[in-house]
């Protein structure tokens, strides 16, 4: 069963990987939540931890995801 | 010869538990201490980051175990063996000198020494490191180095009262009463966000010429305790009005209920007081209750019996009088103990130590991660 969302956390908070192309974020297990940034392009919010059950929704307006983008072409 | 175990359970899938193994366990195991047959030096001080754990003992030596791929337990990984610790492993003194704080936050710790010498190590790119603009590391490039620890520039006076870090920020609270900090600031942890989102080396935190008692660090904001002013509590970071405004009403709710010694706490998301008023124990507490991190009441055992209190990332521990230790909130890695329901989620308070093992000298909740140290 999927729990409550953990908590909510803005883009600026996440560190973001050119190379991988994940946005990740301290999760309380020790592990990190991500999620690809072509989930985010495609209106994904949700970052999940590849170690336990919990999730954080991610705040962002799709503009935000430019400055993101633009590492990519670099 | 007194001697101490070290009783742990939880999140250990870098070795922080300093077990031997990486698998997480819900119920206490002993913690090996390298080449050290029996500890007889009392442990002071536990410290967690996000995957690696600090032990501070009497007489100022520091084990560490867990990950220390980004040099956050102060040893070279280059060397053989040292990138991930899988059981405590002294840290050896520098220059010889006996360490006196530790504190530790996602991916880097920060030591204070008898000297008053403050160092740094790990990996930090919120500023979290303190040792000046976009230095993000201190792992050496050489693999002849046997330390990744870095001096801040930070004169810390007559010394230095407390250090707490969160998982992106760290405050230091001086014997002069100074209140320093830096790391990530996105929120306004330690400043206006207006002048800097990072803050790369330690600053003052300014507190109006109020006396600081104590701090708390949260992941978004910094809690301070002050001895005088209009408020008890003032709050810098995310949200920080609502919060100041719910802090209050906490404290004036325990005080005029007669609860008049209290401490405080905080995971990562909440605040917690942990009041007494001589005869029984409460708690009141604000902030994220996604997985009962906040408990609506003790139970009347607790509340007659609970005598300190200790908070990881997303749960807690009580230490009874019958010396007897309880878990509640997140537990899915089984920080919480053994889960008989259910769930991830520990809404009233689990046993995880029955007292029998030993007297209890000091707990301390972590990333996902209890500690209980016993006197035998
Ligand atoms: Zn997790």
């Amino acid at each position: 069963m999927s729990e409550a969302i953990y908590d909510q956390i803005e883009i600026e908070d996440f560190t973001f990987d050119a190379t991988t192309e994940l946005f990740t974020y301290p999760c309380p297990c020790g592990d990190r939540f991500q999620i690809a940034l072509v989930d985010l392009e495609g209106g994904d919010d949700i970052a999940v931890c590849p170690s336990c059950s919990l999730m954080v929704k991610i705040i962002f307006e799709s503009e935000d995801l430019k400055e993101y983008q633009d590492q990519l072409d670099m | 010869m007194v001697g101490y175990d070290i009783l742990c359970c939880g999140s250990n899938g870098n070795y922080q538990l300093g077990t031997g193994t990486s698998e997480d366990s819900a119920v206490l195991q002993n913690a090996v201490m390298r080449g050290v047959d029996r500890l007889t030096t009392k442990p002071t001080s536990i410290r967690c980051g996000g995957n690696h754990t600090l032990m501070l003992v009497e007489l100022g030596d520091v084990f560490v175990a867990g990950d220390n791929s980004k040099g956050q337990c102060g040893l070279n990984p280059q060397i053989d063996g040292q990138n991930c610790l899988s059981q405590f492993t002294k840290l050896p003194r520098l220059n010889g000198k006996r360490w006196t704080h530790i504190s530790a936050g996602w991916d880097f710790s920060v030591l204070i020494n008898e000297n008053h010498e403050v160092y740094a190590c790990g990996e930090g790119l919120n500023g979290e490191l303190g040792l000046g603009e976009l230095v993000t590391s201190t792992l050496s490039k050489s693999e002849e180095d046997k330390f990744t620890l870095l001096r801040i520039n930070l004169d810390v006076g007559s010394g230095v009262r407390s250090i707490k870090s969160s998982i992106h920020h760290t405050v230091i609270l001086l014997k002069s009463g100074v209140l320093l900090g830096w790391g990530n600031n996105k929120k306004g942890q330690l400043t206006p966000v207006s002048l800097s989102k990072l803050v790369w080396s330690p600053q003052t935190i300014e507190v109006d010429g109020n006396r600081v008692i104590g701090f708390n660090v949260c992941r978004d904001f910094t809690c301070i305790e002050l001895a005088s002013g209009r408020r008890r509590f003032r709050i810098l970071g995310k949200n920080a009005e609502e919060l100041e405004e719910e802090a209050h009403q906490m404290f004036q709710g325990l005080t005029e209920n007669g609860y008049d010694s209290f401490t405080v706490h905080n995971m990562w998301t909440s605040l917690h007081l942990f009041g007494s008023n001589g005869e029984n124990a409460t708690v009141s507490s604000m902030g994220n209750n996604s997985h009962s991190q906040r408990l609506e009441s003790l139970p009347d055992q607790l509340q007659k019996d609970a005598m300190v209190c200790s908070l990881g990332s997303e749960h807690g521990l009580f230490l009874t009088m019958s010396n007897k230790v309880y878990a509640w909130g997140w537990g899915e890695h089984g920080n919480c103990g053994v889960q008989k329901e259910e769930g991830t989620v520990f809404a009233t308070p689990n046993e995880i130590y029955d007292g029998r093992a030993g007297r209890v000298v000091l707990i301390q909740g972590g990333c996902a991660t209890s500690w209980v140290v016993t006197q035998n």
